[in-house]
């Protein structure tokens, strides 16, 4: 006999187990299906050498939506302390800190009126990103909005629009489409700090600072972030794992049943809607409805026979740009260079003892923006950077257990290094595009080169092959203003909901888009539970 | 082309224009047919800004800057009966875009003559040119209430906005959900991007995203530009199927024309009268100081130069809020483009196309492949002018044989990418230089150009800056990105043609809606001030 649930779930990342929770908390029998061997996804680690690990796609997490995670304490518990984002370049490691003031006072060094702007930006940052917060809290508003709720959001949107005050409803609306290149050069003008920030605006993006809607992605990274943050919202003690592993209890806990080595083949649907999930074991599920986290393209057109779908929608997910551009580069250390040390750690200005920003922070090279801009060049041709801007994050120093006792892992996050290329193929690059990394490396942290023992270079395509990422995204779908709210995955699918019935999309690739975690996940359970109660 | 009285005497005019641009000189026109006395003050000794055509060697008419027409706005040409005053366009047939192999794409006004010729190069693309067509119509239309319309604030809470943003609202609703996606996506992509998601032949989608960088300092690549795409696609609707079109005699009949019509009900237009400042008394304006020191007065003043012309040097800085000093500062203008006009001894051969053809009576677009502008682009990005630069040509003499002397030609090259801040800045070497690229790179197409040139006259920004005042040489008056645009053209509260110096009104392409040739911002400046007095 085949089993039978009310909602099949497939993925197991955070929204994936969201989306369960929420379902079975409200009385629905949930099955999440995993299709690998662990749970999480990007979120898991893995074991790149022997007694090396790491979760090389989530440096940090990213905002967690209130609602989702409201009462998980054991999360609140393992939040390490503040990240920092510290700028290698000629001159000296720049720390960007929480503290404004600290921040203003390393950025005298290299412009007294930079110093000066730096508090006024770091507010209108909080400003315009907690607007963006709230705008992320719900379904995306649709300018045909019909039913009273969605007005009521949009109501609800125009209040939060107007008390930004008259001067940031302006700067709202101008940063919307504007270059990250513009944008800072109207508060700025030091170039390593403009590099730095710029080089955070493009991460993950197949765009230079030049480029439109820049300065709305550098906004998106910074939704959820607290006052004065730059670069980095959240990362646990205990690693990315550990909020897998506390979603995955909240849901056993209300009755969801989780299973691994599940991989969903395709989605049978009869009279227009979902009737259930076949396994590549053979099983067919049957099932009321079905939430996907998967990315959209995967979802739509690779689990469902294209004769149910409209061929617009086919078109329009054809469409959706993913263009990773990014290449991880996991590194085995067997200790940490001096150098790293002298970068991390820095004199505040209120203090005479030495505060370590800490290794926990990331360094990033990308010494100019006209740096960053020459090596988003390269990928317009189907190239990879010469000169690529580089991001270095030390997990170990954060999370216990990564490495052997006294080592470490690293983790180099690479741009540009797109996963169309003109010319060869990854095979033979992944090399070439490791050495020109770790030579950036160690211009920039003499010894570090030394003391890599072992490495892994995923590629775009090993990103995708290895995660199911689509052309090696992590976005799931480029952070592009096109590709936002209610064009997200593509129009009208928005509202967590296909023309397929009973079928919901979720994850990254949906609204509110990458780093805001748990939120799409709600949304498309509340999607589901009101579809399935009216039916009933 | 002008009226003057005795220097120095004082008449009392209701409104005072400053610049006869084709902005001021439609503001002036308007105002004075709703029986305004109307001064207008043009620092040159001709009027027209950068629609103007001038015997820039003996014998051989150039349009010198804007050499094309088509979004000039309809309703003006009718109000203005411009045709009687001499307006007559004469529309570019087609656009040939050689090919590195010596073939050639082309596209003609006669649509089944168009598609037919993509089918040589790309069946799919022939059938997929119709629905892109129809859809390019559709959203000019979409659009094209919001040109006429005078942006509303979105910030303020006042009766008159309020209704604005609800009608804004209402109209982007009545386009139905796929339209306005589509509107939606126009708004925000990078012309190529757009163009991919139809078109499959390269030469096509560069030369259709070319039009998405004109003016801008933007790549085809760059997001926004397929705004500026639609912005441009925006002169081929209103009943007549019109493509860019030639105006007989150059831009600067354009501009006579409206003078023309403007000294009719009695305007007064005097050259050479540079203004140095707005006068203001009790923070009002009540008149302009021209460079001779000369004072002309009047209640209203308007000032047809860009914003930052408007705002940081004809009035005094401390007159205005700091608000909108900071916006101004912000407003960019980074020109880059660039016009090489030629006189002619013969043709240019082109090998794709030899001898002399209907195609010499359209454009010429050196526009191969989307890599071939986006590196123009990439060289402009550091501070260079592109070393194999995109262009748009005509041959005016072609259309309208008085613009050169019997047999012989003149040659319009609209040149893209020409950055105003090139590293090092404008010198007279620079100028040659480019002036050389440009003509080489042509030469490639056309082997006999270099024998056949006459006089060559190249124009850098730093040269359109200096000639006609449009600051950083942007051909727009400011750039055409979103963020300014609308409401936020050239700030925001300050977008519909009042400044807050009461009696001082902006009408220039630094409002909306923008640049082109199109007289629609002096149209509604005139409305706003005939309803504010």
């Amino acid at each position: 006999m085949s089993r039978s649930f009310d909602v099949v779930v497939l993925g197991s990342e955070p929204d994936a187990l969201v989306a369960a929770t929420g379902l079975a908390t409200s009385g629905v029998r949930v099955l999440l299906l995993e299709p690998g061997p662990d749970l999480g996804g990007i979120y898991r680690e893995i074991e790149f050498a022997p007694g090396w690990r790491a979760a090389p796609l989530v440096p940090d997490l990213g905002y967690l939506d209130p609602q989702a995670f409201r009462g998980m304490a054991e999360i609140h518990a393992s939040v390490a302390a503040d990240p920092t984002v510290i700028a290698l370049g000629e001159g000296g490691p720049l720390a960007l800190q929480r503290s404004a003031v600290e921040t203003a006072a390393a950025l005298r060094r290299l412009s007294a009126r930079d110093a000066e702007r730096w508090p006024k930006f770091v507010q209108q940052l909080a400003s315009l990103a907690g607007f963006l917060a709230t705008l992320f809290r719900d379904a995306a508003p649709r300018v045909d909005a019909r039913a009273i709720d969605e007005f009521l959001t949009l109501l609800r949107l125009g209040r939060q629009y107007r008390s930004l005050g008259r001067r940031g409803m302006v700067e709202l609306l101008r940063a919307l489409p504007i270059s990250a290149a513009d944008w800072l050069d109207d508060f700025f003008e030091s170039e390593p700090l403009k590099g730095a920030l710029a080089a955070l605006a493009v991460t993950d993006l197949c765009q230079g600072p030049m480029s439109g809607g820049t300065a709305l992605a550098f906004l998106h990274r910074h939704v959820g972030a607290a006052p004065g943050v730059i670069g980095e919202r959240l990362r646990l003690k205990a690693g990315p794992g550990a909020l897998i592993d506390a979603l995955a209890r909240r849901a056993r806990a209300a009755g969801v049943a989780i299973e691994t080595q599940g991989a969903v083949v395709e989605l049978s649907v009869r009279d227009g809607r979902i009737e259930s999930a076949a396994l590549s074991s053979g099983e067919a599920i049957a099932c009321r409805a079905v939430i996907s986290a998967l990315d959209p393209y995967q979802s739509l057109l690779g689990l469902i026979d294209p004769v149910h779908l409209d061929p617009v929608l086919i078109e329009a997910v054809r469409n959706i740009r993913f263009r990773g551009v990014t290449t991880k580069i996991l590194l085995a250390l067997d200790a940490l260079p001096d150098s790293v040390a002298a970068a991390t750690t820095t004199t505040t200005a209120t203090t005479t003892a030495t505060a370590s920003a800490g290794a926990a922070g990331t360094m990033l090279i990308a010494p100019s923006m006209r740096y960053v801009e020459r090596a988003f060049d390269a990928t317009k041709y189907g190239c990879c950077s010469s000169e690529p801007f580089v991001m270095i994050h030390l997990p170990s120093a954060v999370h216990a257990g990564l490495a052997p006792p006294g080592k470490h892992v690293a983790v180099l996050h690479v741009q540009y290094t797109p996963y169309r290329l003109r010319e060869g193929e990854w095979g033979e690059l992944r090399d070439t595009v490791a050495e020109r990394a770790l030579r950036v490396v160690e211009a920039h942290l003499p010894g570090f080169t030394s003391q890599v023992r072992e490495r892994m270079v995923l590629s775009p395509v090993d990103l995708e092959s290895r995660f199911g990422l689509r052309e090696g995204a992590v976005s799931r779908g480029e952070l592009a203003l096109d590709q936002l709210l209610f064009m997200r995955p593509v129009p009208d699918l928005a509202g967590h909901a296909a023309p397929v019935a009973g079928l919901h999309l979720c994850g990254a690739g949906t609204h509110p888009g990458p780093g805001i975690v748990g939120a799409s996940g709600r949304m498309a359970a509340r999607a589901a539970l009101k579809e399935l109660r009216a039916r009933a | 082309m002008r009226s003057s009285p005795a220097p120095g005497a004082q008449r009392t005019h209701d409104a005072i224009v400053v610049g006869a641009g084709h902005n001021g000189l439609v503001a002036a026109a308007y105002l004075a047919r709703a029986g305004r006395r109307v001064l207008v003050l043009e620092r040159r000794p001709v009027i027209g800004g950068a629609a103007v055509s001038e015997q820039v060697f003996p014998g051989f008419t150039f349009s010198v800057f804007s050499y094309v027409v088509s979004l000039l706005r309809p309703e003006i040409i009718r109000d203005l009966e411009l045709p009687r005053h001499g307006l007559q366009i004469l529309p570019l047939e087609s656009t040939i875009v050689p090919l590195p192999n010596g073939d050639y794409l082309g596209s003609w006004g006669d649509a089944d003559l168009t598609r037919r010729e993509l089918c040589r190069h790309s069946a799919r693309d022939a059938e997929a040119s119709v629905a892109y067509g129809r859809l390019m119509v559709q959203m000019a239309q979409a659009v094209k209430p919001l040109l006429g319309m005078m942006p509303p604030d979105p910030t303020s809470l006042r009766p008159g906005d309020l209704k604005g943003l609800l009608k804004l609202g209402r109209h982007l609703r009545s386009l139905g959900r796929e339209q306005f996606h589509a509107l939606y996506k126009l708004l925000t992509m990078s012309s190529a991007d757009y163009l991919e998601e139809w078109f499959e032949f390269e030469p096509l989608k560069a030369t259709k995203s070319a039009s998405g960088i004109i003016g801008t300092f933007m790549g085809p690549r760059s997001p926004g530009s397929a705004y500026v795409l639609l912005h441009h696609y925006m002169g081929e609707i209103d009943g007549a199927f019109r493509a860019w079109g030639f105006c007989k005699g150059g831009n600067g009949t354009i501009s006579q024309a409206i003078a023309r019509a403007a000294l009719e009900k009695g305007a007064e237009i005097r050259t050479e009268a540079p203004v140095r400042q707005v006068l203001l008394e009790r923070g009002r304006a009540v008149g302009v100081v021209l460079g001779s020191g000369e004072e002309c007065r009047a209640p209203v003043i308007v000032s047809g130069l860009d914003a930052r012309r408007t705002y940081l040097e004809l009035v005094d800085r401390r007159a205005l809020p700091d608000e909108l000093l900071e916006q101004v500062q912000r407003f960019r203008f980074r020109g880059s483009s660039g016009k090489v006009n030629l006189a002619l001894s013969e043709l240019p051969d082109f090998t794709c196309l030899p001898g002399v053809g209907a195609h010499h009576r359209g454009a010429i677009s050196i526009s191969p492949s989307l890599d071939y502008l986006e590196r123009a682009y990439d060289d402009a990005k550091y501070g260079s002018f592109s070393k194999r630069p995109y262009m748009d040509i005509i041959f005016p003499s072609v259309i309208d044989p008085n613009m050169a002397p019997p047999g012989r030609h003149v040659a319009s090259i609209f040149v893209q990418y020409c950055p105003y801040a090139i590293e090092g800045g404008w010198t007279d070497a620079r100028r040659e230089a480019f002036g050389d690229t440009v003509i080489d790179t042509l030469s490639e197409y056309a082997p006999n150009l270099k024998s056949a040139i006459l006089h060559a006259q190249v124009l850098t920004p730093a040269d359109i800056e200096r000639t006609v005042g449009l600051s950083e040489g942007n051909i727009f008056q400011g750039e055409l990105a979103l963020q300014q645009l609308f409401f936020l053209r050239p700030a925001a509260r300050w977008s519909s043609y009042r400044t807050p110096i009461p009696g001082y009104y902006q009408c220039g392409s630094s409002t909306h809606p923008g640049g082109g040739v199109m007289g629609a911002a002096g149209r509604l400046a005139a409305q706003r001030i005939l309803s504010d007095t």
